[in-house]
């Protein structure tokens, strides 16, 4: 039972017919040998298969195991099973950084949330960190960001949001393109005013910009946009008082850009179709609930025009995302999924369907959040299909964001907790109770408890709470109630309350359950 | 109303250690013999041999062999794999995603923690994807929220630190812990 065993069969052309009992001639094999299965020794057993044990566990568990003996301590901080952190759910500040530190040499992703976490990620001293997603930002400073740009040289991807970031200014901002190079993603809500002079310094020194978003914020210099030559998406959506005329010639130049997000700002039809039309590399250009372009659009208009499409909360979205990856149109309705399946083969496609549903999921849970009434409609013709299709996004901020969606959007009065029964009986009838209760099982904390809230939110509706119960719903909300995660236990308990309100005969069953 | 003389080819037997010759089979399907470290021999359809790629590869390397030796595997837990795969080419022929997960639920779900923590390694030894995942994940489950002594036993493990390196260790993982209910 050795790994170098396993490798040379599954490598190795040559013919050997003793190969499988050759493992006593393998000199780096070690200690790794173990004569029988019947009396396992887990701590002799190749690494990987322990490493990949560890891989299926959360922090507190990897703990415990660590904490066995000395064989599963030394695996449990094996490189690999660290090169990415999610303390969105732990209490992350100095002190815990510092103790992760020997573990974070290799730390390449961190998600973290709230300010007093950023002011810990510099004591991770985790130099190769490439990828930091934060949220609920709202208290992360100027100080503390330039700080982090500093001490994290390599970083490629910089993501605060969906929550706006108000303290955050365009002082960061140059920071961050001066200090990082490397930089392929920023994407920042709320910073209220972006400067012309922060564009300019992420032009001039991070020529690998690829993707950047300055969402939700009060002013953006489009000019200096412009300048974003190596940009191929761009999102501004809900950002307020762009000059649409001036933007749209200026963008419409931009050489490399592909994606365009205005969602939710004020863009007028004629700076619609200019950017439409005369973006050279364009392929998609979205713009949902545009309430100045919508009122003057014609419905009859077409959207798609050479290879480019336009999404507005009034096509078939699914049709005209659909027709940028294939020529046929059968199966519309799953063509999200679809993508999914021919991704590998194009990656600049792949990019796209990337990108496309990252847009989704931002635009969709802020308008669950806001619930404008002009949407009803579109939640019924195709937002709550579009939710469901995000829950299977390989991207798992976009499955927590369409989580969180469908726990907000079928919940139409907060007040009184009144849930739309005709929205959460789409999200049944589509398989959604299905999708829910699988990322509630999912071992990702963040995926459970936005999942548990969906269920807790759609289960007040009787007949979805019937749905719930019948496929074995019940037991897996118990599972979670039990969770040490509070955020996670809360959600779950909320749900199970929720399935047991009205119908006496599920209270004992959850009992029982519990 | 199909009687049970015709039975479909796609109902395949159940029995590992002396299967029937499948006479009502439109073709014949070839055999391959699996040999345990404990010498047990095990005749399974070629179909569900190459579920491993341990032995799929084997194949190629040497196809003119009749008997794969695997001198890592005892019949115990290599019966309960045999058992899984036969399993999974069903739904390989008939995908069902549903019906699959719930046969993958069930499989761990009666199996013992031994049995379980036993096939881990044949499964890895074996290359079998799908199925390491399933006992993986179901180990998971078993141990989630666990104390260190009840994963100790869990694996048989023995306790190798000393006092100062279990306060050590208590302090480093801390953080992991923080907020948890202690029951």
């Amino acid at each position: 039972m050795t790994r170098t065993v396993r490798r040379k069969l599954a490598h190795s052309k040559e013919k050997n017919k003793e190969i499988v009992g050759s493992d006593s001639d393998n000199p780096d094999d070690g200690c790794l040998c173990s004569s029988t299965i019947c009396d396992l020794d887990w701590t002799a057993l190749p690494d990987d298969t322990a490493i990949q044990l560890f891989s299926y566990l959360n922090y507190r568990d990897r703990a415990s195991l660590s904490a066995t003996c000395q064989t599963f301590r030394l695996l449990g901080s094996s490189p690999c099973l660290w090169d990415s952190l999610d303390l969105r759910y732990h209490k992350f500040d100095i002190t815990t950084a510092q103790l992760l530190s020997s573990r974070s040499k290799n730390l390449q992703k961190l998600r973290f949330l709230g300010g007093e976490s950023a002011d810990a990620i510099i004591s991770l001293e985790a130099r190769d960190l490439c990828e930091i997603s934060g949220y609920f930002c709202r208290d992360i400073t100027d100080a503390t960001l330039s700080m982090i740009a500093a001490r994290h040289v390599m970083l490629e991807c910089l993501q605060l949001g969906p929550d706006v970031c108000e303290r955050i200014t365009s002082f960061a901002i140059r920071v961050i393109a001066i200090c990082c190079p490397k930089l392929k993603r920023l994407q920042i809500s709320g910073v209220k005013v972006v400067t012309g002079e922060a564009i300019n310094a992420l032009a001039k020194h991070c020529r690998q910009l690829v993707e950047v978003a300055f969402m939700e914020s009060d002013s953006v210099d489009e000019f200096a946009l412009g300048n974003l030559t190596s940009v191929q998406f761009l999102s501004l959506a809900g950002t307020k008082n762009l000059k649409w005329n001036s933007a749209s010639c200026v963008w419409s130049k931009l050489p490399k850009l592909v994606g365009l997000d205005v969602s939710r700002t004020d863009i007028t039809f004629s700076s619609v179709m200019r950017l439409f039309l005369s973006s050279q590399y364009l392929k998609v250009l979205v713009a949902l609930n545009c309430p100045v372009f919508e009122a003057e659009v014609d419905n009859h208009m077409t959207y798609n025009h050479k290879g480019k499409i336009l999404l507005t909360v009034f096509n078939d979205i699914f049709k005209a995302v659909g027709s940028l990856f294939v020529d046929i149109t059968e199966n519309e309705s799953n063509m999200l999924s679809y993508w999914r399946k021919v991704k590998s083969t194009d990656r600049s496609m792949d990019a796209i369907a990337t990108w496309i549903e990252w847009i989704f999921s931002h635009f969709l849970l802020r308008i669950a959040e806001n619930n404008p009434k002009e949407l009803d409609a579109f939640w019924i013709k195709q937002g709550a299909a579009l939710l469901l299709d995000l829950l299977q996004s390989s991207q798992e901020d976009v499955q927590e964001r369409a989580a969180n969606s469908i726990a907000t959007f079928v919940v139409i009065d907060d007040e009184n907790a009144t849930v739309d029964a005709q929205r959460a009986e789409l999200v049944m009838q589509n398989g959604g109770i299905r999708l829910l209760l699988d990322l509630a099982r999912s071992y990702r904390e963040g995926l459970q408890s936005e999942a548990a809230k969906a269920i807790a939110n759609l289960s007040v509706d009787s007949k979805v709470a019937k749905a719930v119960a019948d496929i074995g719903g019940i037991n897996i909300l118990a599972g979670l109630a039990r969770s040490v995660n509070r955020l996670v236990a809360e959600e779950a308990a909320g749900g199970l309350w929720n399935l047991s309100v009205g119908e006496e005969h599920k209270v004992v069953e959850i009992e029982a359950s519990l | 109303m199909s009687s049970s003389t015709d039975s479909p080819t796609l109902t395949t037997e159940t029995t590992q250690l002396s299967p029937q010759p499948d006479t009502e089979t439109a073709k014949p399907t070839k055999k391959i013999t699996l040999k345990s470290s404990d010498n047990q021999i095990f005749e399974v359809e070629e179909s569900v041999a190459m579920e491993f790629a341990t032995v799929k590869s084997f194949f190629e390397d040497s196809p003119s062999t009749d008997t794969v030796p695997l001198p890592n595997v005892t019949a115990k837990p290599l019966s309960q794999v045999i058992e899984f795969c036969k399993e999974q080419i069903k739904f390989k022929a008939n995908p069902d995603e549903a019906q699959k997960k719930k046969y993958n639920a069930e499989f761990v779900t009666e199996k013992s923690d031994k049995d379980l923590v036993d096939m881990i390694p044949v499964a890895n030894y074996l290359e079998i994807k799908d199925l390491l995942d399933v006992l993986n994940q179901a180990v998971a489950d078993r141990i989630e929220n666990k104390s260190v002594e009840y994963v100790r036993s869990f694996f048989g493990i023995d306790n190798d630190f000393t006092a100062e390196e279990e306060a050590a260790l208590r302090r480093e993982h801390a953080w992991a812990y923080e907020g948890v209910d202690e029951d």
